[in-house]
Order: C-alpha cells, then sequence, then structure tokens
C-alpha cells in the first residue's frame, strides 16, 4: 500500500498537483491505519483520473 | 440529458471532445485541486479525531500546558474535544476539533514530544506533519480563527492565542516540527530528543 500511494502521488505531480501538500500525505500515510490509506488511494486515484482527463481536452 | 446536465458548476461542458480555453482549463484544474484537498482534508480531520481521545489524559498528566508561553495544551485538547456544554456545540465536535488541531498543532506535537509516550509520538508526527501543510497555507489559521470567533467563544480564544504565536515564532514552530520528525524517523525514544 506504502508504495502504491508514493506512485499515485509521483504520478499526481507529474501531472501538476501541488506538490507540498500531497508530500504531507506520503509523509503521514504509515501513521493511517488500512482503511484509511485504502480511503486515501481512492482519493488520489479519483484525483489522478481527473487531471489525466482535464490534459486529454 | 438536458445541454444544462451537461455541464459542470462553471458552466463548462463535460464531455471530453470537448476542446477547453486557457480559462476554461485553468478553472477546472482550480475545481479539481480545491475538491480533492477538501476530500482529503475530511479524512485528515476524521484520522485526528480518532486519534484525540487517548491524547487527552497525558496531555494532563504531563503537566506541560504552559510550557509554550500563552498557550495551554490541556486546554487546548479539552476545548477542541469537550467543547462547549450546549447540545448545538456538541454535535459540532469534529468540527471544532479540527479548526483547533490546525492552528495549535505545533503546541501538540511539542508537549507530545516532551511526555515521551510511543503512542504519543506517533500522534505527535501526524501533527508535525500537519504543521507543514499548514505552513504554506497560512489563510486557513485565519479562516480557522475566524469561525471559531463567531462560533466558539472558547476556543476561538485560544485559537487566538495559537494564531498570535506562529506569527510571532514561525521559526520556531517549524523547527519543533522537524525535531519531532527527525527523532521518530530515527526510531527513538522521544525522551531522548530532549
Amino acid at each position: 500500500m506504502d508504495a502504491q500511494i508514493k506512485s499515485l502521488i509521483e504520478h499526481l505531480v507529474e501531472l501538476g498537483a501541488e506538490e507540498q501538500e500531497l508530500r504531507f500525505w506520503e509523509d503521514i500515510m504509515k501513521d493511517l491505519d488500512d482503511a484509511d490509506q485504502v480511503k486515501l488511494v481512492n482519493l488520489l486515484q479519483h484525483e489522478a483520473i481527473q487531471l489525466e482527463a482535464l490534459a486529454r481536452r | 440529458m438536458a445541454p444544462e446536465k451537461m455541464k459542470n458548476q462553471e458552466g463548462i461542458p463535460r464531455h471530453e471532445g470537448y476542446r477547453l480555453s486557457p480559462e476554461e482549463r485553468l478553472l477546472e484544474r482550480l475545481r479539481i485541486e480545491v475538491e480533492s484537498r477538501r476530500e482529503r482534508n475530511d479524512l485528515l480531520e476524521r484520522v485526528y479525531a480518532s486519534k484525540i481521545g487517548r491524547l487527552i489524559p497525558l496531555a494532563y498528566e504531563s503537566n506541560l500546558g504552559h510550557i509554550i508561553p500563552g498557550m495551554d495544551v490541556a486546554k487546548m485538547f479539552e476545548a477542541a474535544v469537550e467543547g462547549e456544554k450546549t447540545e448545538d456545540e456538541k454535535s459540532s465536535v469534529q468540527r471544532r476539533f479540527s479548526c483547533a488541531v490546525i492552528a495549535a498543532g505545533f503546541a501538540i506535537a511539542w508537549a507530545l514530544l516532551i511526555a515521551g509516550e510511543r503512542e504519543g509520538a506517533s500522534f505527535a508526527g501526524l501533527v508535525a506533519g500537519g504543521i507543514r501543510v499548514m505552513e504554506f497555507h497560512e489563510e486557513m489559521i485565519d479562516e480557522a480563527v475566524e469561525k471559531a470567533q463567531k462560533s466558539y467563544a472558547k476556543v476561538g480564544h485560544l485559537l487566538e492565542q495559537a494564531r498570535d504565536f506562529i506569527a510571532d515564532e514561525p521559526q520556531l514552530a517549524a523547527r519543533v516540527a522537524e525535531r519531532v520528525r527527525g527523532f521518530l524517523g530515527k526510531g527513538l525514544k522521544t525522551e531522548e530528543a530532549l
């Protein structure tokens, strides 16, 4: 899960999302329980999908 | 589908075939960023709220309320979680806590560092991380204070102190955060940090 979150954050940064706020989540992800990590992954994936769609327009 | 249902709130067509103007592209990006951050903040608020209950006794037992001039960490915990006694305020504990922990995060991190509790130390890492976010979003502090002053007099007073301290000692706040994070990262007991 950690690797997935890190990978998503890197992808979002590449897509132009604000890096500082995302790095914060990378730092604290170890303090999240499994359910919250899944929730975070879903949120990051959702933002990535939206930014990818925007890039195609 | 009715034409208006194919547009977002800014009136931008939703379908990918539509070519966005630069202005529309900027608006859409801002919308995505604001919405995404709001959802992540909701998650952060819930994470904080689920952990804070166990830390109230620690804050009291450590008797570290006045270690930072003008700030009472124990009272901040109490105000944030217990709040006033009216039903309306009880129902908005999570929102009040969210405001308080944003503005007072560095003080909480400091208290837990000195308390030397492993469990507390883990939470301190979380709070210290929040300080970095706060550092780059000063408007959040003003907004939190403004909301608290209007709705929750008790917390508003504490947040005013926190805001003033942050304004006066931003470097100290940042150093505290980094110190906590540094020792946690090395896996040392927090008392060794002193």
